[in-house]
């Protein structure tokens, strides 16, 4: 009795999304084996983290009932600043990079929450000024050559992929912040901005936080796409805009606001990510990439709204 | 009003400054080839027009552009298809994305930024296994020269389709019922249902006339540019909606003009010819572009709001 009582109070916390997460991550090992060396989980993590931390940066606004249209352009532009200002100001070009980044957001969020304009026009228009400005940065791809930021990103001297301890950090980071007064403003907004409104909790603040929070885990998805490609490249990150709606959708968060976990975001980037793989595993040739991504998207999207359906 | 007169009125603002302070720019010719040019964006934006009129978003544009582009072009050039089936099956093929977007918005009620997100993703893969990768020529010389040269009226192919199609979208919408319903659709999709229209319908309507306008600035572009190539319609998807938003439409849906719509493709491509002319590149275009959409959508929020 207690233990299901206790298995039924752990399964109402854990986000849908594990379910898929275990089962293609199962399906992974037990076709290629070698995923369970140390290289091989170094080697998924890169690969995993910086989508989740662009599914953790959709997953945020979407908590507040937007949208993010900009999640790619961010990446862009903060493989761009890192690299054109690595020579000079060495590691500072990423606290840099998160600035710029927290600035962008902060101007989306200012104008979504006070002048009243949907977030997926705003972020849009913000995402052309963002990704404009990055290619008239650096209109070409241009090199790294700061060793400390690849071994910060690429190497794995605890044991675990470093790029996997970034990932911890955020998440440890999101736990306090969660259940600070921001994270109440912004679970509360998204939930209903009417009664979070009518019981005197500021919605305008609750959106500008969500799209300071998604413009910097954008970007440190972005140091870490700079630090495993030790390139800066103003293109580079376009398909994260998409990935990380794809994410979100997969991770459980509902675009009608208020549901989304970071756990779920990044159990969604897995499915998303790993999925992926498999079918490259299986010898399906990577020009079939975008279907598989396109169709998975369709179906997990299908699958919650018609389980949100038979709840009404 | 100030919705439709705001964006004509930049457009011409912009037209004279340009004029009296670059030499050759006051000409008719460069007006004509300015508007030639936008014809393209704003056949797209028709499209775009009616969806968010209806309450929905079409990212899928660009990618179904590119699409049936390549569709057409590997069809007549690897297959050996004549070329008006190739042209027809190209945008056959565009249509039925437009029907899948339909299905998938109207019927299951996936949203439509997702759905459309799902549909752009998928029509981009497809069109990189038809083409493989590599870019390919178009030789139809007929339908090439009367896509970019002078013919009836002494304009091209280009401003003849927008012009046709300009009158049919403006006539849809707001002579025709379906046009209104599709404004009843976007002002409110529940009242829509109970006054016993057909909301399915109406949405798979909208995003199959998306599609289908779509894969004709495809076939057009084809023949402006003389290739087909992966990624040649992308910035379509953006530059519509924003074409869309300059124009005056709301995008929450339920009010908006066609009418307005042409002025937004309008200033978009005069603004993106002067600063070529001025030697701003891709990325430089891109962000000013961005920031006079992120402000003119500022000033209707604030002129909308003082009116209520």
């Amino acid at each position: 009795m207690a233990i299901s009582d206790r298995l039924r109070r752990i399964a109402a916390v854990t986000p849908l999304a594990f379910v898929p997460a275990a089962i293609v991550l199962t399906v992974n090992i037990i076709l290629n084996p070698r995923i369970l060396t140390l290289r091989g989980i170094n080697n998924l993590s890169l690969q995993l983290v910086t989508l989740a931390l662009a599914v953790m940066a959709q997953t945020m606004v979407v908590i507040v009932r937007e949208i993010d249209m900009s999640v790619g352009a961010m990446v862009c532009l903060t493989t761009v600043i890192v690299a054109s200002t690595m020579g000079t100001l060495h590691m500072f070009s990423l606290l840099l990079a998160v600035l710029v980044a927290a600035l962008f957001g902060l101007f989306a969020g200012l104008i979504v929450a006070y002048v009243r304009i949907p977030g997926i026009v705003v972020t849009l228009a913000s995402s052309m000024i963002i990704g404009g400005l990055a290619l008239v940065i650096l209109p070409q791809p241009m090199g790294i050559k700061e060793e400390t930021l690849g071994n910060m990103v690429i190497t794995q001297p605890l044991l675990l992929p470093n790029s996997l301890l970034i990932l911890f950090a955020v998440m440890l980071i999101w736990k306090f912040v969660k259940s600070s007064k921001i994270g109440n403003l912004i679970y509360a907004t998204g939930g209903n901005p009417f009664s979070a409104f009518a019981s005197g909790i500021s919605v305008e603040r609750a959106k500008i936080a969500a799209y300071v929070g998604s413009a910097v885990l954008a970007s440190i998805a972005g140091i870490v796409v700079a630090g495993k490609t030790m390139t800066g490249d103003a293109t580079i990150g376009n398909a994260y805009t998409l990935s990380s709606i794809a994410g979100t959708v997969l991770g459980g968060a509902s675009f009608m606001g208020g549901v989304g976990t970071m756990r779920g975001a990044v159990a969604g980037a897995l499915v998303l990510g790993v999925l992926v793989n498999i079918l490259f595993f299986l010898g399906v040739s990577s020009h079939y990439q975008d279907i598989a991504e396109g169709l998975i998207l369709l179906a997990a999207v299908t699958l919650s709204v018609m389980a949100n359906r038979e709840k009404v | 009003m100030f919705r439709l007169l705001v964006p004509y009125m930049l457009f011409v603002g912009c037209w004279l400054v340009v004029s009296l302070a670059v030499a050759g720019y006051g000409t008719v010719d460069h007006f004509l080839y300015i508007v030639q040019f936008a014809g393209l964006l704003g056949i797209v934006a028709a499209g775009q027009t009616l969806v968010i009129v209806s309450g929905g978003i079409d990212l899928s544009v660009g990618s179904l552009i590119t699409l049936s582009a390549v569709v057409a072009t590997q069809t007549s050039f690897a297959a050996h298809f004549p070329f008006p089936a190739a042209v027809m099956l190209g945008l056959l093929v565009g249509a039925a994305f437009g029907v899948l977007n339909g299905i998938g918005i109207g019927i299951i009620k996936i949203p439509p930024l997702i759905m459309t997100l799902a549909t752009l993703t998928i029509a981009r893969g497809t069109a990189l296994l038809v083409t493989n990768g590599s870019p390919h020529e178009v030789r139809d010389p007929g339908f090439q020269s009367w896509v970019v040269k002078p013919g009836l009226l002494g304009i091209n192919g280009i401003l003849q389709s927008w012009i046709v199609i300009s009158l049919l979208v403006i006539f849809l919408m707001s002579r025709t019922t379906y046009g209104k319903k599709v404004q009843f659709l976007g002002s409110s999709p529940k009242a829509t249902v109970y006054a016993g229209y057909n909301a399915k319908l109406l949405t798979l309507g909208v995003y199959v006339l998306s599609a289908v306008l779509s894969g004709f600035t495809g076939i057009l572009l084809i023949g402006f540019t003389g290739n087909s190539y992966l990624g040649m319609g992308d910035s379509y998807s953006l530059l519509s909606i924003a074409a869309v938003v300059m124009g005056g439409t709301s995008i929450l849906g339920g009010s908006g003009s066609y009418i307005g719509t042409i002025a937004g493709a309008l200033l978009l491509t005069l603004i993106a010819a002067v600063l070529t002319l001025f030697q701003v590149s891709g990325g430089g275009q891109m962000a000013v572009e961005g920031a006079i959409l992120l402000l003119l959508m500022m000033a209707y929020a604030t002129a909308t709001r003082s009116r209520d």
